[in-house]
């Protein structure tokens, strides 16, 4: 299904951080939202997932308003991958994977073996069938960000966001996780909308880039079009190279004089 | 695998030790009865074979020492159970019915209610719990929205508000208590906790709201659990976070509240039973909740004990031997949370 987000302004206090959103991810198709510190990456991401409710205009999965359901509707829907902060230690794993279960359950309904069977296979499908029975504090960042994108998966939704997934990881944890996102993308054809910081990972994971600045788009379409040096030294305010990987061909995009 | 059998182990574990508390509860006193005795009257009721038992023996047993052990138990449950759920709640371990002054401020509603109609009968004692209730709701909402920086519950301010609420309302109960007749100098008595209504009268007032309170509390553990990632991702996972938060100060709040009208305020057990199950057992709400309950049984009736029997033949009021055990060990977990190293 379409993730579709129709002139959005959103933000906190009726203040908006954001204005006039607008831009769609289709399915099977990876967007990454790119931009400063603070320019309200994580915002876009919570008002995109309906927890955040759009001060102004509409978020569509399908035809489907996010504003006008109900949050287990909603997370039917859309699935977040969040920061693998601050979370509660002492939880399973499996019990972590297990709770994107939580849209299909009422409160008092107890997961039967349907769910957990879900709950295996996204384990299986981020290869951390092993930390099933590990505490999730026990796990490293990478281990616990892929056991987060496995509970986004139990949740079985058409369209999936995720919150700079790729951040304190190491350079092989981080290409893990590159192709964990984009086979998942192209084969279980979900629409996926991404926060980075590393506009080379950007330039390498995403079909398309939306370039946030000042409250809102500056630019957005393909990497090799959005991540112009005279784009990004207009946005982040340095000067930036880019240039062609000599292997593959991707953009690389250098800080500095 | 291993989880499972260790969680079937720690149902009988706690069932056991309520169990045998229970009895232990029952025996001690100032005429003490033979186990053997207490055991041939509780499963001669059930065989109505009444045996050659000291017919005294079944007097007191029925009459003080049955409805005194179940009125104990029940006010343990219901403290650890509305505990363990502040606990999940507010996501912060040192939450607890008189730590965040729920218990104060029930006391207050209760010292109202008593100071327009001392309760004699059965319904004047159902309406106490009610007024408790609005009292503890009233603070538990006053108290979360002082705490509340942001979208999260610090403990600082949590307990910082927590005590500053709670001694306004201990304040003002004890100014109704001097402007009041010579009543109410009964409830001085009650609000340090001791158990001095007897017989069975306050047992069947405060079933139904315990029974209610406890039952939903016990079910609420598993949306208890996605809770403790946090309101934002709680509702990402299509959580109604605001139906379930209301629901459990509700439910929290009228188990704290009944258990404070007829057992004045005992401090801690909330706070010290579910971090005991916790060490044990983990901090899966869905098993830590009812497994609190029947562990503050225990612990309350065991606490009870040691206030019957330390300065015997005076019983000292079972708040205090809490409050000797809890306060050392709310120093501890304070301590812990400076030094930030987790808490289960």
């Amino acid at each position: 299904m379409i993730l579709d987000l129709q002139n959005v302004a959103c933000g906190y206090f009726d203040t908006p951080v954001l204005r006039e959103i607008t831009l769609q991810v289709l399915p099977g198709e990876i967007v990454a939202v790119v931009g400063p510190n603070g320019v309200g990456k994580s915002t876009l991401i919570r008002a995109a997932s309906g927890s955040l409710k759009a001060l102004e205009g509409q978020v569509l999965v399908g035809e489907q308003d996010l504003a006008k359901i109900s949050a287990p509707q909603r997370a039917k829907r859309v699935s977040v991958v969040s920061q693998a902060l601050n979370l509660p230690e002492a939880f399973l794993a499996m019990d972590v994977v297990l709770m994107g279960r939580t849209p299909y359950l009422n409160w008092f309904e107890r997961e039967n073996q349907q769910d957990r069977e879900i709950a295996l296979a996204a384990l299986a499908r981020t290869e951390t069938e092993d930390l099933a029975e590990r505490r999730i504090g026990e796990l490293s960042g990478g281990e616990q960000q892929r056991v987060l994108i496995a509970r986004a998966l139990a949740q079985a939704t058409p369209v999936m966001l995720l919150d700079e997934p790729t951040a304190h990881l190491d350079l092989r944890h981080q290409e893990r996780l590159l192709r964990l996102i984009r086979s998942l993308s192209k084969q279980e054809q979900l629409s996926v909308l991404v926060t980075l910081h590393d506009l080379n990972l950007v330039a390498r994971l995403a079909d398309r880039v939306v370039l946030l600045s000042n409250g809102g788009i500056h630019s957005q379409g393909s990497p090799e079009t959005v991540l112009n040096p005279d784009a990004l030294a207009d946005v982040y305010g340095i000067q930036i190279y880019v240039m062609a990987h000599p292997i593959n061909g991707n953009p690389l995009i250098l800080p500095g004089e | 695998m291993k989880k499972d059998r260790s969680a079937r182990w720690s149902w009988s574990a706690a069932l056991l030790v309520l169990l045998s508390m229970a009895l232990l509860n029952i025996a001690v006193g100032p005429v003490s009865l033979p186990f053997r005795d207490v055991m041939a009257l509780l499963l001669g009721k059930l065989t109505s074979i009444p045996g050659e038992v000291n017919p005294t023996f079944a007097i007191i047993l029925y009459s003080i020492r049955l409805p005194n052990m179940v009125l104990i138990a029940l006010t343990g449950m219901a403290l650890a159970g509305s505990g363990a759920a502040f606990q999940g709640l507010f996501r912060n371990p040192l939450a607890d019915p008189y730590v965040i002054g729920v218990a104060s401020g029930a006391g207050l509603g209760a010292v109202l209610a008593m100071a327009a109609s001392w309760p004699a009968d059965f319904l004047g004692m159902a309406v106490v719990p009610a007024a408790a209730f609005v009292g503890a709701i009233l603070t538990v909402l006053l108290v979360y929205s002082i705490a509340r920086v942001g979208r999260s519950t610090p403990v600082t301010t949590l307990i910082l508000a927590g005590v500053a609420v709670s001694s306004f309302a201990t304040a003002m109960t004890s100014l109704i208590m001097l402007l009041s007749t010579e009543e109410l100098h009964r409830a001085v008595n009650w609000m340090v906790g001791g158990f001095s209504l007897g017989g069975w009268t306050p047992v069947l007032a405060s079933i139904p709201y315990l029974a209610v309170g406890l039952f939903f509390l016990s079910l609420l553990g598993r949306p208890l659990n996605v809770l403790q990632f946090g309101d934002d991702q709680a509702r990402q996972l299509g959580l109604n976070v605001e139906r379930l938060k209301i629901t459990l100060v509700i439910a929290a709040s009228m188990v704290a509240a009944t258990a404070v009208s007829f057992s004045g305020i005992i401090a801690f057990v909330g706070l010290v039973v579910p971090h005991v199950v916790r060490l044990l057992w983990g901090p899966d709400y869905r098993r830590l909740i009812p497994l609190a309950i029947l562990m503050g049984g225990a612990f309350l009736l065991g606490a009870d004990v040691i206030a019957r029997v330390v300065l015997a033949p005076r019983a000292l009021p079972v708040g205090l031997v809490t409050a000797a055990v809890g306060a050392p060990f709310f120093l501890y977990l304070l301590h812990r949370a400076k030094a930030n190293v987790g808490f289960w």
